[in-house]
């Protein structure tokens, strides 16, 4: 259990340390959001609401109503209250530019398990054929299909996934007309519990998830590997073999579940990637995600949105690692054991 | 101490001397031999290292010469859109503005090695120095670094540098290249971290730390030469990873288009209306992408060929100069057992 604990203390400090980032990013850096905004406003008041007779104090509070932030206090009552309002009142202020006055947290949120979906979907297919092509390479160790596969896996690793992602578009969206060329699903489809609309989605995804997947796999593939020939000699396989078990339980249970073991942070972090990735792949795509409303608030300068994404990735991310980590111990007992021995 | 054994006609262990004398000269040679040349030579032996290394040199020598044999890009300094391998002036074709192409993914390097070269620096120094303290000192110490390292790693990299780029606005090359790492650091940190843990307690360090050397000493002259391939290979992966992020944040046109970019190429491509649709303009898009993936795939493989230089194995095995012959001493009996595991899934 002390695992489990460690974990959870680490998690919070984590999401601590990020809003704390926040703050710093808002209120600290020269040209940052306040200062930006206080410009923005200066020029053209009505827009706020206000008029250019009003009394400082208006400005002030319209300032702190889209930043949660009150500008001009002193720097540890700002940053009680910018705590407050996102870890009691889950307030990340409003939109300034992309839809003037609706919160961020509902702007985000709509857009979040979109982006979630495309993520997932990249990460459990590139991991799913990783773990397949890396143990296949494993066996046939040596082999012409080992090196030539091996050098194909090279080349995929070193492929940044929105070049593959810029080349699917313009092949088999644009070129061919395979796939649509943007968007989450078929307009013409109600959206809801319903075959058309359902399989539209997925058709949508297919090429932007496609782009994570044909990029992803070249690493794990190479780490499986790797992991898998070094097990392969090791005693307690030959001890399994000795006790006349079958080859697939081998293969299975003892030796993919360990090759899979040392790549399991990475792959954790790997999500993180994914998440973050989604900026540019959504913008290439034009797939309305929680990542085009990221790259739209840093076009229009709307940092309460973009502020607002950045915050809620992470702490998607951070509750994923979590969760896998909650997982991790489930799949390798000595997890629990090594935490509590340090 | 009344009884001494030795007598005097044998001086003591400790004091013996060598017969023959080691010149500064020899000592330099020697190192330069064990790592200058010797690395060199494995690099060069493996086809991965190899390839590596010239294609390095290509983008080096690109960024460098290619500076002044070749015309900087200005708008229509030739037809638009010409075809690559069509026009003798123009060899990679020219873009929808009449730049060539040429021109622009050369104009391009130096600013793209210069971010590469403060990127991985920044990143390694960062991580290997919190690695090593962390790993090192243990206890305490090394629960807070570990606490801020992998705060510091949860936070999603690309949302992270859109912001600082908005808000900071770099033009100069090498501080883009530490923006784009100012996250990835903590990944290394960790890596090295978990070398420097079993060296920590080794006999050789425990043996520097009871003669009484300090703590700097110690680091540097005992544990830091162990990492050094972790430090490389680390530095290589670091390099690929600034060309990906400093190019998609060019591409996204998040950061200021101050100088050419094969990103900010691919964004002028990619932005044109109607391109996407043509074929006509198909290499305006495939030359920086190209370009991108290749100087990636050279630093990959390099990465993967330093793994030879770091094996004792191999560097043992190119010392007797019998290389070609497979490890005599690996168990004979993994082809077994490789045999017996038919299907691993």
């Amino acid at each position: 259990m002390s695992y489990l604990r460690d974990r959870l203390i680490q998690a919070l400090i984590t999401l601590y340390g990020i809003v704390t980032l926040g703050f710093v990013l808002n209120r600290l850096l020269p040209g940052g959001p306040i200062d930006y905004l206080r410009q923005q406003i200066a020029q053209n008041p009505e827009r706020y609401g206000l008029n250019p007779n009003s009394p400082p104090e208006a400005y002030r509070r319209v300032i702190e109503s889209i930043i949660e932030i009150p500008p001009d206090q002193p720097l540890h009552i700002a940053y009680i209250n910018y705590m407050q309002s996102v870890f009691l009142e889950f307030s990340l202020g409003e939109s300034i530019f992309i839809s003037r006055g609706t919160p961020v947290t509902e702007l985000v949120l709509a857009r979040a398990p979109w982006t979630i979906f495309l993520s997932s979907i990249g990460l459990i297919y590139g991991l799913v054929i990783g773990i397949f092509l890396g143990s296949l390479m494993a066996y046939y160790e040596g082999s012409k299909f080992d090196i030539w596969t091996s050098i194909a896996m090279v080349l995929d690793n070193s492929v940044p996934y929105y070049v593959a992602a810029i080349l699917l578009l313009f092949t088999l969206s644009f070129q061919v007309g395979w796939f649509p060329t943007g968007g989450r699903y078929n307009p013409s489809t109600t959206p809801g519990v319903n075959w058309p609309f359902i399989s539209s989605v997925f058709y949508y995804a297919a090429l932007p998830s496609l782009s994570f997947v044909i990029t992803g796999f070249g690493g794990r593939a190479l780490g499986i590997r790797a992991n898998s020939i070094r097990l392969i000699g090791s005693e307690y396989i030959r001890v399994a073999q000795l006790r006349g078990l079958p080859t697939y339980r081998i293969a299975t249970s003892y030796l993919a579940r360990n090759a899979i073991l040392p790549m399991y942070t990475s792959i954790v972090i790997g999500l993180g990637g994914l998440l973050g990735g989604s900026v540019i792949l959504e913008e290439i795509f034009q797939y309305p995600g929680m990542g085009m409303l990221m790259f739209d608030a840093v076009t229009t300068r709307d940092f309460p949105v973009l502020m607002g994404g950045f915050l809620i990735t992470s702490f998607i991310f951070v509750i994923g690692t979590l969760l896998a980590d909650f997982t991790y111990s489930l799949i390798d007992p000595r997890a629990d054991i090594m935490a509590s021995r340090e | 101490m009344g009884t001494d054994t030795e007598g005097s006609e044998s001086p003591s262990a400790f004091e013996a001397t060598a017969d023959y004398e080691q010149t500064t000269l020899d000592y330099l040679q020697e190192q330069l031999d064990s790592w200058v040349i010797a690395p060199t030579k494995i690099l060069w032996d493996d086809y991965r290292g190899r390839f590596g290394i010239l294609v390095i040199i290509f983008y080096i020598l690109m960024g460098t010469v290619g500076v002044v044999l070749v015309p900087a890009p200005e708008t229509n300094m030739g037809p638009r859109l010409v075809q690559p391998f069509q026009n003798p002036q123009f060899i990679l074709g020219t873009d929808g503005l009449g730049q060539g192409l040429l021109s622009l993914m050369v104009h391009s390097t130096p600013a793209m090695l210069k971010m590469i070269i403060s990127g991985a620096i920044f990143a390694n120094l960062l991580g290997v120095t919190f690695g090593l303290i962390a790993g090192y000192r243990g206890g305490t110490t090394d629960k807070a670094i570990m606490t801020f390292t992998d705060t510091v790693a949860a936070i999603p990299g690309i949302p992270l540098l859109i912001i600082l780029a908005a808000i900071i606005e770099p033009r100069n090359p090498f501080l883009v290249g530490i923006l784009v790492t100012i996250q990835g650091w903590a990944g290394s940190a960790r890596v090295i971290r978990s070398q420097v843990l079993p060296l920590a307690d080794e006999e050789h360090v425990e043996a520097a730390k009871a003669l009484g050397q300090p703590n700097s000493n110690l680091l540097v002259k005992e544990i830091l030469p162990h990492l050094l391939p972790f430090i490389f290979i680390g530095f290589l992966g670091r390099a690929t990873r600034v060309i990906s992020a400093s190019v998609g944040l060019y591409f996204l046109g998040v950061l200021p288009f101050s100088s050419q970019n094969w990103g900010v190429t691919l964004n002028s491509a990619f932005n044109s209306a109607g391109i996407m649709y043509s074929t006509r303009a198909a290499h305006w898009l495939l030359v920086p992408l190209v370009t991108i993936v290749g100087l990636t795939l050279g630093l990959t493989l390099l990465a993967q060929a330093f793994d030879q230089v770091f094996n004792p194995r191999v560097r043992a095995r190119h010392r007797r100069g019998d290389r070609g012959t497979r490890d005599i001493d690996e168990p004979t009996d993994t082809a077994d057992a490789q045999g017996e595991v038919t299907s691993i899934r």
